[in-house]
């Protein structure tokens, strides 16, 4: 007879259901293991055997157990009436940066032997309690109106605990980490400003023009001689438009590991080093924007965005009628925003800048011995890479590799010092 | 956890191996702050710790069974490495492991928690089942400083619970509690409401349970003692542990009671007998207490709330000596046991309700003669109704009692033939030689035990106290002699220590009494010569001085009952609530001298910062205080329109802190009065209130 394997899916929905109760009961499994073994020793050594030190011990145990549970529950009702709905704040806080901010949420001088710690259900943030201050460190841009946060109140021995969901009406808005804003020599291919006359040619222009090499340019366009008498590193512009539209269009990818590739479009936004003529758009973002401070609105904005992994980028292009070519933040792993700019590679010069942080180094003894870490979400993940850079690669869509640190490389690059582990 | 070593591996682990111990489990706790045990894997914490058991194990096999190791160190020396292995690196792996998953987990903390605790008691468990003069060192320590040791052993446990409390707050709380000073109280509260010496009173000692009842328990109660046949290994481990639990933990016989002589007696036999129940009906198969109303009972049944007066021996001047005896029982009796022969009992107030089960006083007529001078004197009472006669010579049918005894008596010298207690003594001595004491062989599947017991087949005169009492009294009966049984304690001389006497468990007995005319009830004990049982340790006689006083309650015992806090209280109050009131006093003194000298200061010394505090305070007894984490600017700023003089003070002060030219002292002086005008205007006439209140500075900071 098959085992009614979807139980759990019922016992699961009647736990999710009597959660909020459930966290209501008092007794820690510590508390409680403390509250048995007080009693043990009250019964069995103190009253059976009359051991007088233990009967003493088992019954502060006891007494403890018993203060502790009136306390907590006493004082977590007092708690909860005060803190389940918080004082409304402004917050304006920066992913990866640590803040240090009042507590909304203390304890009376008057409640002794309790503790409060809590959580944050939403925006996802990490939280750090220092006595009376919160630390905050961002793990997401976004902007939102209300803090969720989930308060533990419990007695100081950590026999009792109770948990209760407190709410904060705030206008939150987290920024995308600060990076350096790397990418200028690829940008100077892309964006327009850079062309001159060929050497050989006449001062106002000739039929072939040129331009210096920019990372990213294919090694063929190199004019090799020009080189050699001139030792600069210039390459030939394809063809010549006659009315040479240099529009630059810039897309973020939006993807939960996304913060490396938000923060460089930030950065490179904010230093104005996409030109003159440039259209930004973003997975979430209807339309696109052309001035900066609504570009680094649409970025914040994106964090909160349920339309990811590059679904509007083709909508995107297509409302574009003058693009010269497509610069992509994305992040440094592989999803379906990978199709979406093959299906695009044929329209326009793409040029994509995987961000990501650069992987850990972890051997197999450390593997096999600890628990693993606490990763990054905008880890690079090195297979991950790889895999992109051969599909785009295949449709010549150009692929940079930025690492916040400021270091790029380009695929080749990333090849040599990334290595395929399956070939070795 | 260093407690944990000295107390737990205080016995297993030589000096060096505790010393090593100690260092180890301190490495240990140092070692496992180190964060990589956090992030290691669970299983490999485990495979680790299966691991180093399995290694410990093997070098100990090396270290022992491998000649090579004791020939290069000497089998001393491979012991020495043994013990250093087990205590170093064994414990030390014990330590950091429970340690490092308490710092995991916080429920290993609670089982790090009780093993301390545990492991503390153990030092102490010998005062277990209320035996509290154990351990001695303790006792001696506690009696010389005046306290009682049950006291003592309590002060100690609350002291742990006080420090395993602070432990747990260090531990578990992510902030400072200054309410830990709640341990302490919470700890001595226990003391008072959880007084040791309240608990429950052992049950009756299984001793005189088996003797009440004849050896004639069920299978299953009995199977402690043996049956009729030779006791199965399992049978003697029970019995094992009932008498090591009897016999308290340090395998001393368990103390019953406390009895306290008001008179100078000491028993020509050298014996106390205190007789608990008299069995002189036979039922058949033994004696039991008489069940019919009419036969006379000369003891109490049960305890009875007020006094009885029983009815007194003859001639009870001329042999016998009136004795007056206190006694304290320390475990459940179902009734008072009282030195032969009892003529009175009345309850009386236990002065240790906690202490002792139950106290009583009785008087006793107690025999002071010799065996010798019986002989002139006559058996029975002729005053007997046949009733009383036929109830006190009722014996089994069984013929070879009577020719027993007559091939006893046949023996005596023609003159004592015919002298019943001449007779009487034949069989006791006849039952001294020929029987063997011991407690294994009960005969308690015989249909007739006593007969069984004197003419075999099985175990022929081997026995204990129920028998050889019960073949005595079949005995004499079978000769016309009026016997019976009484059960009870028979205490050695031994053990009494002036005029204390200790009754223990061991001491419960049975034994056969004869009437003779002019004594009335004779005690003629049977005194096997051979004793077949290993004869346990004597008692601990230290414990006779503590009870004694205890039972005594003697106003100035150093044995006092628990801390009377009210009668403390009554005697303290004044001298209590008139030094609290003098400290108060002082304080609010103190704070109004302060108060004064800050406010004041600034007329004699007219610098900013003077002027500066002055107007602080100024407006904080008036309910102007700065927030928590407001600058001074901003508090001026806040209160600018009330008091905008304070504004101007605030930057001469914040002025003069950064260097600038001071102030004119006059132009301050100016300020601060205006900002005295402010204040009264902005307040009402209550203003004086503020005045008084002493801790206003304290507000302003």
């Amino acid at each position: 007879m098959p085992l009614p394997l979807r139980i759990y899916k019922y016992v699961d929905a009647v736990y999710t259901r009597m959660q909020p109760f459930l966290e209501w009961l008092p007794f820690t499994s510590g508390g409680a293991l403390f509250c048995a073994s007080s009693g043990l020793a009250v019964w069995y050594f103190g009253v059976h055997r009359s051991d007088f030190i233990l009967i003493v011990i088992g019954a502060v145990g006891l007494l403890m157990s018993l203060v502790s549970m009136v306390f907590t529950l006493g004082f977590g009702v007092l708690l909860w009436r005060r803190y389940r709905q918080i004082e409304p704040d402004t917050l304006l806080l920066r992913v990866g940066e640590t803040h240090r901010l009042e507590a909304p949420i203390t304890v009376p001088w008057w409640m002794p032997l309790m503790q409060v710690s809590w959580y944050w259900e939403t925006p996802s943030m990490e939280v750090e309690l220092d006595g009376t201050q919160e630390i905050l460190k961002p793990t997401r841009r976004g902007v939102w109106l209300d803090v969720r946060r989930k308060v533990q109140v419990g007695d100081a021995f950590g026999i009792c605990t109770i948990r209760f969901a407190s709410k904060q009406p705030c206008t939150l808005k987290v920024l995308p980490e600060s990076i350096p804003p790397t990418l200028p020599t690829i940008l100077q291919g892309l964006q327009g400003g850079g062309d001159q006359a060929h050497p050989y040619g006449l001062s106002t222009g000739d039929r072939i023009d040129i331009r210096n090499y920019a990372q990213g340019d294919p090694v063929r366009y190199i004019l090799w001689k020009v080189y050699a008498r001139t030792g600069q590193l210039v390459v030939r512009t394809p063809e010549k438009a006659f009315e040479p539209v240099q529009r630059l269009l810039a897309y973020l990818i939006v993807h939960p590991s996304d913060s490396s590739a938000a923060a460089l479009g930030t950065s490179i936004l904010h230093d104005n080093r996409l030109g003159d003529n440039w259209a930004f758009g973003a997975d979430g973002y209807q339309g696109s924007c052309t001035e900066v401070a609504t570009a680094l609105e649409v970025i914040v904005t994106s964090g909160n965005s349920n339309v990811q992994d590059g679904q509007g980028l083709e909508e995107f292009v297509s409302q574009q009628r003058d693009a010269s070519s497509l610069l992509i933040f994305a992040p440094a792993q592989s999803g379906t925003w990978v199709q979406e700019v093959q299906t695009l590679a044929s329209r326009l010069p793409i040029q994509v800048c995987m961000v990501g942080k650069a992987p850990q180094k972890r051997s197999s003894l450390e593997t096999i011995l600890f628990n693993p870490r606490q990763t990054d979400l905008d880890r690079l993940d090195r297979e991950s890479v790889r895999e992109v850079v051969q599909q785009l690669g295949s449709r010549g869509v150009s692929v940079s590799i930025v690492f916040p640190t400021g270091l790029v490389l380009d695929s080749v690059e990333f090849m040599r010092q990334f290595p395929d582990k399956g070939a070795a | 956890m260093v407690p944990v070593v000295l107390s737990v591996f205080w016995t297993v682990f030589n000096q060096t191996g505790l010393f090593v111990a100690v260092v180890s489990s301190w490495l240990a706790i140092i070692a496992a702050e180190w964060k990589v045990w956090i992030d290691l894997r669970f299983r490999i914490l485990g495979a680790m710790a299966v691991l180093l058991t399995m290694v410990l194990f093997t070098l100990e096999y090396l270290l022992i069974e491998w000649s090579i190791v004791p020939s290069v160190f000497g089998a001393v020396g491979a012991l020495w490495l043994d013990t250093v292995l087990w205590s170093g690196i064994g414990f030390g792996g014990f330590v950091l492991l429970l340690r490092v998953l308490a710092k995991r987990q916080a429920a290993w903390f609670f089982i790090e928690l009780a093993l301390i605790a545990l492991g503390t008691a153990v030092v102490f468990f010998p005062h277990q089942y209320k035996i509290i003069m154990r351990p001695l060192w303790l006792s001696d320590l506690a009696w010389s400083i005046g306290l009682e040791p049950s006291m003592a052993l309590g002060i100690i446990g609350a002291s742990l619970a006080t420090l395993l409390s602070v432990l747990t707050v260090f531990e578990q709380s992510n902030r400072r509690h200054a309410s830990v000073v709640v341990f302490p109280i919470l700890a001595l509260l226990t003391l008072i409401f959880v007084d040791p010496l309240e608990m429950e009173t052992p049950p009756p000692p299984q001793q005189l349970e088996d003797i009440l009842n004849g050896g004639q328990q069920d299978g299953e109660q009995s199977s402690g003692s043996g049956g009729s046949g030779q006791p199965d290994e399992n049978e003697q481990t029970v019995n094992s542990g009932q008498e090591e639990k009897q016999s308290g933990s340090q395998g001393q016989p368990q103390p019953v009671a406390v009895v306290l002589l008001g008179d100078d007696y000491t028993p020509a036999n050298e014996t106390f007998y205190f007789r608990q129940e008299i069995q002189s009906q036979y039922n058949g198969l033994r004696l039991v207490a008489p069940t019919d109303p009419e036969i006379p009972y000369n003891a109490p049944r049960g305890f009875p709330e007020s006094e009885i007066t029983f009815m007194p021996p003859p001639s009870r001047d001329a042999y016998r000596k009136t004795v007056l005896a206190d006694v304290a029982l320390l475990t459940q009796h179902t009734s008072p046991f009282i030195l032969e022969t009892g003529v009175y009992y009345t309850p009386t107030v236990n002065p240790r309700p906690g202490r002792f089960n139950r106290t009583y006083r009785s008087k006793s007529s107690a025999l002071n003669i010799g065996y010798e001078q019986f002989l002139d004197m006559h058996i029975g009472n002729p005053e007997w109704s046949n009733e009383y006669w036929a109830h006190l010579t009722g014996r089994p049918k069984d013929r070879r009692y009577l020719e027993l005894a007559e091939s006893i008596v046949v023996k005596l010298p023609e003159e004592y033939r015919d002298n019943l207690v001449a007779q009487a003594f034949a069989i006791k001595l006849y039952l001294d030689e020929q029987t063997k004491y011991t407690m294994s062989e009960r005969h308690e599947k015989a249909s007739d035990p006593t007969g069984e017991f004197l003419f075999g087949p099985h175990a022929q005169l081997t026995g204990y106290c129920v028998h050889t009492s019960h073949a005595a009294v079949f005995l004499w009966r079978a000769l016309g002699i009026p016997a019976r049984v009484g059960v009870g304690y028979a205490t050695p001389a031994e053990q009494q220590k002036g005029s204390a006497i200790l009754v223990l468990a061991n001491d419960a007995h049975s034994w056969p009494e004869l009437y003779v005319e002019e004594l009335g009830w004779v005690i003629l004990d049977i005194a096997p010569q051979t004793v077949l049982d290993e004869m346990g340790d004597g008692p601990d006689m230290e414990i006779l001085d503590a009870l004694e006083e205890l039972a005594r309650a003697e106003p100035d015992s150093q044995f006092r009952r628990a801390i009377n806090w009210r009668a403390l209280w009554n005697q303290y109050r004044g001298v209590l609530l008139n030094g609290f009131t003098f400290m108060l006093m002082s304080i609010v003194l103190w704070l109004a001298v302060h108060k004064v000298r800050r406010r004041l200061t600034y007329l004699r010394q007219s610098t900013p910062y003077w002027v500066y505090v002055s107007a602080l305070d100024a407006l904080s007894e008036q309910g102007w205080t700065r927030r928590k984490g407001e600058s001074p600017e901003q508090f001026a700023a806040r209160i600018h329109t009330e008091c905008p003089s304070f504004t101007l003070i605030v930057w001469a002060q914040v002025g003069h802190v950064f260097g600038q030219e001071q102030t004119d002292g006059s132009e301050l002086l100016q300020y601060r009065n205006r900002l005295a005008s402010e204040i009264v205007e902005n307040t009402t006439g209550w203003r004086w209130i503020g005045w008084l209140n002493p801790f206003s500075p304290w507000a302003s900071k």
